[in-house]
């Protein structure tokens, strides 16, 4: 690696204990989330964290409480969106 | 073993699900004798595969053009267009009701707290060694 190119911190990584809070509706969770998007810090959200999250709490405001998530603007999602092969 | 992500629970994103006429079930039983498939949720788009050893084919897709050509045969939508329009127009309400919602809860969040809890972890991250970083 060239030493002009400024390093950054490894991004944040919403395991599925975040996502369920987050689901939960719990406040200083979301916030969190937002606050990191906010200040432009790389999010991964895996697909199956996700998941488990929505199968975790389960109910209609949990899964469009994640589905927020879609909404973010720094976060990377790995798998979604991709080729299966 | 299958060879997708989400086999083991039985399910995957739509973008990640190619759908594929005899092997797709929508609305099947998820884990615990639960729906995957509901209507109106976020996750409505999930597809159950029956498990199998195949992966899905990566060149079928959902036939969703075909679909909307026999809402407007069977007189269930004036034409395709509406169709597309119906759905962008569900899918922009559903982007708004969320962000409104993300708004009511987060407004009532005590930002300097989570200021400093990211603080905390940030300054945690600092310690690492540069090997730690990327660029």
């Amino acid at each position: 690696m060239s030493e002009d190119v400024r390093a950054v911190p490894a991004p944040w990584v919403l395991d599925i204990s975040v996502l369920a809070e987050a689901a939960r509706g719990d406040t200083r969770t979301m916030t969190l989330v937002q606050e990191l998007d906010a200040r432009g810090r790389p999010l991964v959200i895996p697909a199956l964290a996700v998941t488990g999250a929505s199968l975790d709490i389960h109910n209609d405001e949990a899964d469009e409480l994640l589905g927020g998530l879609e909404q973010l603007e720094k976060a990377l999602r790995p798998f979604i969106g991709a080729q299966v092969t | 073993m299958l060879g997708y992500p989400g086999a083991m629970l039985g399910v995957l994103p739509a973008g990640l699900a190619r759908a594929r006429p005899g092997k797709v079930e929508r609305g099947g039983q998820g884990p615990g004798g639960r729906s995957a498939f509901r209507p109106g949720g976020h996750l409505s788009h999930m597809i159950r595969y029956e498990r199998s050893e195949d992966p899905p084919d990566r060149d079928d897709r959902p036939p969703l053009a075909a679909y909307a050509e026999h809402l407007v045969e069977a007189g269930r939508a004036p034409s395709v267009s509406a169709v597309v329009n119906d759905a962008l127009t569900e899918r922009v309400q559903r982007d708004r009701r969320i962000a409104r919602r993300w708004k009511e809860i987060t407004a009532q969040a005590d930002l300097a707290q989570v200021k400093r809890i990211i603080a905390h972890v940030e300054a945690q991250a600092a310690q690492f060694p540069p090997s730690h970083w990327y660029r």
